[in-house]
């Protein structure tokens, strides 16, 4: 924690070094690894890939269509089975791990006195209702308040919040930053400029809606002390407070506990890069500055961290601990934010395609392509299938029928029904390991809900062709108190 | 439900007996030669002749022997007790996954692998079948001893792939329904009783569902589609609703407020009884008779004891079904 009179040294300490610094949070890992930076769509190998498949596809199209589509069928259809063969992979494995004990050391091996510094991230824009809140949850992490160094993150224009964080947040262990308006307004950018004061061994991100439990960073700092250093970052599980709220908050919820209590925990246990969530990921900070940061330019930095740190050798783990959030509580808000991830999905994809296939391990490709990158092709393909399929039922089987010919028609059927019954069965397991059985009923709107995320899958493909490095900001509200939101965790554990 | 009013000495013993009668007959009917499991088997095989290389069916024996009848040209029975005998190591590793460790789990697996019993069920066509039923009896009787997270969903499982192995499984749908009330977690049934119907049977519903879609669709000769009316509309009248009520028989027994063990279990049977007292008698009879020698052995055996009773109380309903068609 800074000592009296740091804040005024910082300042002074900002104001010298301010442009190089904003220049490394713009600039520095596209200046370090053009390839891997998302500032570039596509680089000139790739589009030249993407030129010599489009000239094969309208050959292929003009002198045998049919052909065409049922070979262009048949790998849609692949990438779905081997997408459904993964998941149920993946809820073995974590069934596994959580029974075979593979799993974090416990135990507090540290004392308050030998505790490492923790730098926490707050990037937050236009939340001033949220800010008490998470300054309330912030004062409740079991954590020596002499080893917190925490940055509220703001931009030159949130007049209205920065006005309300020096009230809030005017002594030790606080520091208000105030980013510079250079290059894209985007959170990654934010970090990227608060990391360059970070004090912390450790480093980690809240969102203002953010509830950490608050042994998390304990928690956190004993697993390090006892795990290898090539685990740069321990993630927390992620999941809503306030999924009473819409039927959309409770999918989201079960959504979330499928992604972080059964996906996540079995690519951990499988040794694959964790594409992280955004808030509450714990790094080690050489680990972090030595892979370039978080990516300005992209704009799901945390998965692509995740897979960048992969990229680099570095791991990272599970972290039994959870941050309750806000979800967006209408289908609008949702759609904006979904929008999003989906394009920070495809901006990801493409980002570490560049890279030599053979550069990689095969448990880095199973994450990118049929993690990140079946997000992505779901999205954008299942309303196609959907489509067809509603054609076909509707009497216009002699055109269609063409394309789904023996065997690919029986396996396109199990495709279809296995696949959709089995995520829907998935769905209604996820909220059980938290016991929260009022959720599972929901899992039956689960292809609504997937409706809706092809329509954000599209939005994003938009997006990503007109504004690829646009940040849609969610909008959140005051949330609950912390206080309220542990109270029905533990309720709810009992 | 409330088994423990029941005096758990007598269950035991009279489960002992009826075991050793078991074993004792079948054991001599293979060292004399007997020649009953090929004709359950010929059986099976005239079925597999009626369908090769046409429409689809649930029984993943009859699956594999006409893929292996399709692929290689061997006669039918061949490919049927090859088919069946794919099963043997499947049980093997089954049944040591599920033995404890300290039980010499592999010493074990064998014996009850190469047991003639086991070995006569997948000679007469019937190993697929053999894994299906043991994989869910065991998945049930650990069903009291899981969290609701973990045993649940894998009820919900071992109904699905039961369904899949075991030839008509659906006739047993409504005894392993009663079954599962006695083993499950009393706050499903306390509070989460819609839930408690999810886990339970969307898996076989979907299988069964995307099976009769299929069949549909693909034109098949109707096996599958068949088996709904079998489980609803087999019983007519009166019997089907005693049937649907079986199925919330927890849940209506405590809207009408019926407490006690006891007085449980009476309306169960009852409801048992009456619903099987129509042109499918004797066969959710037997069906629930095994099962519930099984759900006994859960509640009151020792594991060993409950593992073994309960599969071949189970393997003793499908032998008496086939044995005895008449009664069905």
């Amino acid at each position: 924690m800074p000592g009296p009179g740091a804040a005024d040294k910082l300042a002074r300490w900002r104001a010298r070094f301010g442009q190089q610094h904003a220049h490394a949070a713009v600039h520095g890992l596209e200046e370090r690894h053009p390839l891997l930076s998302a500032k570039r769509r596509f680089n000139r190998e790739q589009i030249w890939v993407l030129r010599v498949v489009a000239t094969i596809l309208l050959t292929g199209f003009v002198f045998a269509p049919i052909e065409t589509l049922i070979i262009l069928n048949g790998l849609f259809i692949l990438h779905c089975m081997t997408v459904f063969a993964l998941r149920g992979a993946l809820l073995y494995l974590s069934v596994k791990e959580r029974n075979s004990g593979h799993q974090l050391p416990q135990g507090n091996s540290l004392d308050d006195d030998t505790l490492p510094i923790v730098t926490i991230l707050c990037p937050m824009y236009k939340e001033e209702a949220g800010l008490p809140g998470l300054v309330d949850a912030l004062s409740r992490l079991d954590y020596p308040i002499t080893k917190l160094d925490i940055k509220i993150i703001l931009e030159a224009d949130d007049q209205g919040t920065i006005g309300l964080a020096r009230t809030l947040c005017q002594s030790a262990p606080y520091d208000i930053i105030i980013t510079p308006d250079i290059g894209p307004r985007t959170k990654p950018k934010a970090c990227n400029y608060a990391l360059m004061s970070a004090l912390g061994e450790l480093v980690v991100i809240y969102d203002a809606e953010d509830r950490p439990e608050p042994g998390q960073l304990r928690l956190a700092a004993n697993s390090f002390a006892q795990l290898p250093d090539s685990v740069a970052c321990l993630q927390a599980r992620l999941n809503y407070y306030n999924r009473e709220d819409s039927w959309i908050t409770r999918l989201f919820a079960i959504e979330y506990a499928l992604l972080f209590d059964l996906v996540l925990p079995g690519l951990d246990s499988l040794g694959a890069p964790l594409p992280l969530g955004g808030t509450s990921n714990i790094f080690r900070i050489h680990h972090l500055v030595a892979v370039g940061a978080w990516d300005p330019y992209n704009v799901t930095e945390d998965a692509d961290l995740g897979l960048r740190m992969a990229a680099a050798g570095l791991s990272s783990r599970m972290l039994k601990s959870t941050t309750y959030e806000e979800a967006t509580k209408s289908v609008r808000p949702w759609l904006r934010q979904r929008s999003r991830w989906i394009k920070g999905y495809l901006q990801t994809w493409v980002v570490h395609a560049r890279i030599k296939l053979s550069d990689r391990g095969w448990p880095f490709h199973l994450t990118l392509h049929f993690l990140v990158g079946s997000v992505v092709v779901a999205a954008f393909f299942n309303p196609i299938f959907w489509a067809l399929y509603a054609l076909w039922l509707a009497g216009a089987g002699a055109w269609i029928d063409p394309l789904f010919p023996s065997p690919l028609d029986g396996i396109a059927t199990f495709a279809l029904l296995a696949g959709n019954f089995f995520h829907i069965w998935l769905f209604m397991l996820a909220p059980m390991q938290r016991q929260w059985h009022d959720l599972v009923p929901y899992a039956l709107l689960a292809p609504i809900y997937w409706t809706l995320q092809s329509i954000a899958g599209y939005k994003a493909l938009w997006q990503f062709i007109v504004k690829p490095h646009y940040w849609e900001k969610t909008d959140h509200g005051c949330g609950e108190r912390a206080a309220t939101v542990f109270a029905r965790a533990q309720r709810e554990s009992v | 439900m409330e088994l423990k009013a029941a005096s758990p000495t007598i269950a035991l013993t009279t489960q002992r007996w009826l075991l050793v009668a078991l074993y004792s007959s079948v054991s001599a009917a293979f060292v004399l030669e007997a020649n009953w499991p090929y004709e359950i088997l010929a059986g099976r095989m005239g079925d597999l002749s009626a369908v090769t290389g046409v429409g689809l069916r649930s029984d993943l024996s009859f699956v594999l022997g006409q893929m292996i009848y399709t692929l290689t040209g061997y006669n039918p029975a061949i490919s049927m007790i090859m088919a069946s005998m794919m099963a043997a190591p499947c049980l093997a590793l089954l049944v040591a996954r599920t033995t404890p460790a300290s039980q010499n789990k592999w010493v074990r697996s064998i014996l009850l692998t190469t047991h003639p019993l086991s070995l006569t069920l997948f000679i007469a066509g019937y190993g697929w079948a053999t894994v299906g039923l043991y994989g869910l009896w065991r998945l049930l009787a650990e069903l009291p001893a899981k969290a609701p997270h973990q045993g649940m969903p894998l009820a919900g499982i071992g109904i699905g792939g039961a369904f899949l192995t075991v030839p008509q499984f659906s006739v047993y749908l409504m005894p392993v329904a009663a079954v599962l009330f006695m083993c499950a977690p009393r706050t499903m049934l306390s509070r989460h009783m819609r839930v408690f119907y999810l886990l339970s049977f969307a898996p076989v519903t979907m299988i069964a569902a995307s099976l009769a879609y299929s069949e549909w669709l693909f034109g098949g000769e109707g096996t599958i589609r068949a088996a709904a009316p079998l489980l609803l509309g087999g019983w007519s009248g009166l019997s089907l609703v005693l049937l649907a009520s079986l199925v919330v028989a927890p849940g209506l027994m405590r809207v009408i407020g019926i407490k006690g063990g006891a007085a449980r279990l009476s309306v169960l049977l009852i409801l048992v009884l009456t619903a099987s007292a129509e042109p499918m008698a004797a066969t959710p009879l037997l069906g629930a008779a095994a099962i519930a020698q099984g759900a006994i052995a859960v509640r009151h055996g020792e594991p060993i004891f409950w593992t073994v009773s309960s599969l071949f109380g189970g393997l003793l309903a499908i032998f008496l079904l086939d044995r005895l068609p008449h009664l069905a």
